[in-house]
């Protein structure tokens, strides 16, 4: 039994396990990524790697841990007003950047008003309206009006703060506050990190972390296998019994943030009736696309968002009732069927396009198969809607903040159609709006809960999406690698890890 | 010969300033918004926004065509959309893993190619000759990347004798070398066959022979020197082919090089990239090529550049 | 010409092509690629005929199963019988074939008869276009173009046939530009035929040969870019049986079920190789000449 599943309840029992043992120092663990970060200028980055590096670099005021837990970074502690119009700080004190200034205040607001005015994700904190310096290690924070995900908001890695100093001077590698120190980074080829021996918290154990690019999933897994890699990101799915079967390598499965859904155009011919939609939801057998897509990894969709994310509310899954789909079909007066298309990009959304189209084709839609280079796709899928031609379409969403607002808001709001917003399915439902507009503003955790209970039911219903699946994360790892943190935002965390013999 | 050389130089003004107008006006007609792709499908709106206005790609097409050409005059490649690094930083860490890997398959290929044409054509019909032609047609034939698949399976994974992939020690660079030389080697193995049986049948080679010299001698003094003239023309055409379309390769090994890079920037719209690194390949393949013609003047004092 | 001088040059070049097949027959490696190349075309022609399964019919439970006495070669990621998968592909490479050479040899001839019986600056200037062509290594050439048009099959047998426009365009110019000034075709020209007609009738006869060697041989570069570019996923689209597409697929499956990507390995490595014994054959009985070219 080579394969270890995290799950929440056996989460703490694999951590304990993991940890017996004292921590020993020393050595250099190399993690694979996907692909080599676009930048390390927290003002640039965009990409999940570019994340996972700057983590372990500069340090934000929380961080979320795998349990969805808000964990004190750089902030000691907070208190908000009873309007939650003001967010006071208290930030953690005796803390140096990597050259040897000193994270205070001052370098706080630095940071925070650079971040929302400039960076490509400044978006994150757009709700904050000033920052004030209140003394050496405490700052205020006002808002315009009430945004409950703020907190999940400044855990967002890519907030992580850098010295001012530094950025003044030019220095064209981030200076952060974190437990490791940038030291070289061949683009393409290699980047390397050295222990921080000033690191105000625990740890690190690791003299060196370095991170590899590698793009292709197979090549990933046979240097795991080599041991050429400690640690790697994205396993492919028919890989996994291959490390499982190795003694040496061990696979991480774990429920991920994130979801797959095949996309509807709520405005376009057959499929703007909500039946022909609930139809071809109808038709769709999740399981079958869990088992042959992904091998097994993921688990059916039985709400819009994952489980892991605040806000989660079980509404479904759809059942797969051809019969039903059927008879849905010939009430809203498409008793054979229609016509119609599928686009994807390659990869393997195309084995699952394969399987939408062999499962439609049994209620009698004749799907069409359109791939595109992902860089057309991106745009296509984008364009306004009288211009689109979309009319089914398979993407992906990872909540990385934790927060159903991130995903449903984004992807769902009835004023966040493409190209001005990322609702690709041009869906619209006003009930919809209010619903999401109101937890966005309100405080208090239950009542937010409440709101998005309301919500997903009416999305449910409405199925501007096939509801496809949960993905769940696949990470390989040497199995001497010791308190590793596998993060369902799709990043190893290496902070604390060390090396066992 | 040096009139010829700056006259060379000149024909091949228009064709680069070619080479970079057609890539300039493809990457331009490809539909795709780099802002858009770096953004990902997980990002919200503001971010597409946001990255699109520190990009400034919203002038018109002319005046970007201009301002390029122009920043080119200058020695200026522009800067990565996608890494805001320079171009040529970009590209100058990846041309020495290019070179590294271009020229250690070019090494192989012409050792090897060598010895093999040289043993075919001496033993014209023979068992030897077939196989290894059989051989050398294979070599040209297999699918580069099914074959690097297949090495890496074999020699790295069930053998352990190779790393799979990245760049560093010279280990890295043997089962990449190996595959990306593969055509190369049969190409010129098959190139300095014929060309040897040719120059063998001349008259020049037939008097030597009645001169009473000897075969070793005739073959490797008088025939070899002259055949290697084709030879070295496919050798500097095949130098030029592995330096910008080693793609197949560097994606099976993770390679860090140019072809790699290229194609990652058409696949990210990162223009600047592109360009930069389609006028470096074609600079590169026309100087290969210069020096090509060159170097025959040395092998072959008949020929002049006037 | 008389009736009976016509007759007497259709009786040679009846001959010549007589002569070539005999020579081609006697060249034991040829004949084995054209062994190779008919069984590629039989297969492809018959694909309906001779596969045992529906190539796009998936049987989910059956996954990558392993070469089995129902499914000789095995099944892939979808649970497709992979035998008939690669005896449809062959269709497909054929189609690949045939279409990029033909677009090659379609615009290069024409190209090149012009450029080399004309010349001057018409010569000069198309032969820099050229040149900008040839400064692109082809591979990146098409994947530059497949990005703009979109991938597909068809816009990728049509770049691929545009890359080799320069190979077909130099080697006719050359035959073109010494036949210009030869003897028969001065004649033609004093005598008042046109300028068309004298390259149909009496230049193009002449270039046909390095023509169909080169033709043979850019078959089988066809076929392997289009698996290249299957490869990186800008070639065919699914669910088409291409064998660069079914590779890339299976590459993923490389460790668990390497028959998936073995066999259309195995095909294209087959169909590539067959090509190219044909075309060395050819070289050697219609145009010596040529060996320089691969």
């Amino acid at each position: 039994m080579r394969r270890v599943l995290l799950f929440a309840v056996a989460l703490s029992l694999a951590v304990s396990l993991a940890a017996f043992g004292q921590p020993r120092e020393g050595g250099t663990l190399t993690i694979a990524m996907e692909y080599d970060p676009s930048t390390l200028d927290p003002l640039g980055m965009t990409d999940t790697p570019a994340s996972n590096v700057f983590m372990h670099v500069a340090e934000p005021l929380f961080r979320v841990d795998p349990d969805g837990e808000l964990e004190h970074i750089l902030a000691e502690s907070y208190e908000a007003s009873d309007d939650s119009l003001v967010w006071t700080f208290y930030l953690r004190q005796g803390v140096t950047f990597h050259d040897g200034t000193p994270f205070n205040a001052e370098a706080a607001k630095w940071n925070l008003v650079r971040f929302r005015d400039e960076a490509s994700f400044g978006f994150l904190l757009a709700q904050i309206n000033e920052v004030e310096v209140v003394d050496e290690y405490t700052i205020r924070v006002y808002l315009d009006e009430p945004f409950a995900p703020l907190l999940a908001h400044l855990a967002h890695s890519m907030t992580g703060f850098v010295s001012p100093a530094s950025v003044e001077a030019g220095v064209d590698y981030p200076v952060g506050t974190g437990p490791f120190k940038h030291v070289e980074w061949i683009p393409g080829t290699r980047l390397v990190l050295e222990r921080n021996p000033e690191y105000w918290g625990e740890g690190p154990y690791l003299d060196e972390l370095v991170f590899l690019p590698i793009p292709e999933g197979g090549t990933r897994v046979m240097m795991l296998l080599t041991g050429e890699i400690d640690a790697t990101t994205v396993i492919p799915v028919d890989d996994v019994a291959l490390i499982e079967d190795d003694p040496d390598t061990i696979a991480m499965i774990m429920p991920g943030l994130g979801h797959q859904y095949v996309g509807i155009n709520c405005q376009r011919g057959p499929l703007a009736d909500k039946q022909v939609r609930q139809a071809l939801n109808y038709a769709v057998d999740s399981e079958e696309f869990v088992d042959f897509v992904w091998g097994g990894f993921a688990e059916v969709a039985d709400s819009v968002i994952a489980p892991g994310v605040f806000g989660y509310q079980k509404v479904g899954p759809y059942p797969y009732d051809p019969e039903k789909a059927r008879e849905l079909l010939a009430e809203a007066g498409y008793p054979d069927g229609f016509s119609t298309t599928i686009r994807y990009n390659p990869g393997w959304r195309e084995l699952g396009a394969e399987v939408l189209q062999a499962q439609l084709a049994e209620v009698g839609i004749d799907a069409q198969l359109i791939s595109m280079e992902w860089g057309s796709y991106l745009e296509f899928t984008n364009r306004p809607v009288e211009e689109s031609e979309v009319d089914i379409y398979m993407l992906g969403w990872t909540t990385v903040t934790s927060d159903a607002d991130y995903a449903l808001y984004a992807l769902l709001h009835g004023q966040e159609w493409a190209p001005g917003g990322s609702n690709r399915s041009f869906y619209r439902n006003v009930a919809v709006d209010v619903l999401l507009d109101a937890a966005r503003r309100n405080p208090d955790p239950q009542a937010r809960e409440q709101l998005y209970a309301g919500a997903l039911q009416l999305i449910w219903d409405d199925a501007p999406w096939v509801f496809i699946l949960f993905s769940q994360l696949r990470y390989g790892v040497r199995d001497n690698v010791r308190d590793l943190v596998y993060h369902p935002n799709f990043t190893l965390q290496a902070h604390k890890a060390w090396l066992d013999n | 010969m040096i009139s010829y050389i700056i006259r060379r130089v000149l024909l091949a003004i228009p064709v680069v300033v070619g080479v970079v107008t057609l890539v300039f006006l493809s990457l331009r007609l490809m539909p795709g918004d780099p802002a858009l792709i770096m953004a990902g499908e997980a990002a919200p709106q503001e971010v597409v926004e946001r990255i699109r206005d520190q990009l400034g790609l919203d002038r018109p097409l002319i005046v970007q065509y201009g301002i390029y050409m122009g920043n080119l005059l200058r020695g200026e490649l522009g800067q990565s959309v996608r890494t805001r690094r320079s171009v040529s930083y970009e590209l100058g860490v990846r041309i020495n893993a290019t070179m590294e890997l271009a020229s250690a398959s070019m090494a192989i290929a012409v050792v090897f190619g060598l010895i093999a044409g040289l043993v075919s054509a001496t033993r014209q019909y023979s068992l030897v000759d077939y196989g290894t032609m059989v051989g050398a047609l294979m070599g040209i034939s297999i699918p580069v990347f099914w074959f690097g698949l297949m090495a890496m399976w074999v020699f790295s994974v069930q053998l352990g004798w190779f790393p799979v992939g990245g760049r560093g020690t010279l280990r890295h660079l043997v089962l990449p070398a190996i595959t990306l030389g593969a055509m190369s080697t049969g190409m010129i193995a098959r190139m300095t066959r014929s060309s040897m049986l040719e120059v063998l049948r001349q008259d020049y080679v037939r008097t030597a022979r009645s001169k009473g010299v000897t075969e070793r001698v005739v073959q490797m003094k008088h025939a070899l020197r002259n055949a290697l003239i084709p030879v070295m023309t496919i050798a500097g055409l095949q130098f030029g082919t592995l330096l910008g379309g080693s793609v197949l390769t560097e994606t099976v090994f993770t390679w860090p090089g140019v072809g790699r890079l290229m194609v990652d920037s058409i696949m990210n719209r990162d223009y600047p990239v592109v360009q930069g690194a389609v006028l470096l390949i074609a600079v590169i393949f026309t100087v290969v090529n210069l020096l090509v013609d060159i170097a025959y003047s040395f092998v072959d004092p008949r020929i002049r550049y006037d | 010409m008389t009736k009976s001088q016509k007759e007497e040059k259709i009786r040679k070049s009846r001959g010549a092509f007589h002569e070539a097949f005999k020579g081609l027959l006697r060249n034991r490696t040829a004949t084995v690629g054209l062994a190779m190349v008919t069984v590629l075309a039989i297969v492809g022609i018959l694909a309906p005929v001779l596969a045992p399964y529906d190539p796009l019919r998936p049987t989910m439970r059956e996954r990558l199963t392993p070469p089995t006495s129902a499914h000789w070669l095995g099944q892939d990621e979808l649970g497709r019988d992979i035998l008939s998968r690669v005896i449809y592909g062959a269709r497909i490479s054929l189609t690949i074939g045939i279409v990029s050479v033909g677009v090659g040899m379609a615009l290069g001839v024409p190209w090149g008869l012009l450029s080399g019986f004309y010349g001057g600056k018409l010569d000069l200037i198309s032969q820099r276009l050229l040149d900008i062509l040839l400064a692109f290594p082809p591979i990146i050439l098409v994947i530059l173009v497949v990005t703009v048009l979109g991938p597909g099959l068809w816009n990728a047998m049509i770049v691929i046939g545009i890359t080799s426009v320069p190979r077909y365009s130099r080697v006719v110019r050359g035959s073109a530009l010494s036949l210009r000034d030869a003897e028969y075709v001065q004649a033609a020209r004093a005598l008042g035929s046109s300028d068309v007609r004298v390259l149909l009738r009496h230049v193009l006869p002449n270039v046909l040969g390095p023509v169909v060697v080169l033709g043979t041989l850019y078959t089988a570069t066809a076929i392997l870019t289009a698996a290249g570019l299957g490869f990186l996923g800008l070639g065919a689209q699914a669910p088409t049986p291409e064998w660069g597409a079914m590779l890339s697929r299976g590459r993923e499956y490389l460790r668990v079920a390497p028959h998936v990507s073995a066999f259309p390995g195995l095909a294209i490595f087959f169909s590539v190789l067959g090509f190219n014994l044909l075309g060395d054959g050819l070289r050697d009985a219609l145009d010596p000449r040529l060996r320089g070219v691969r």
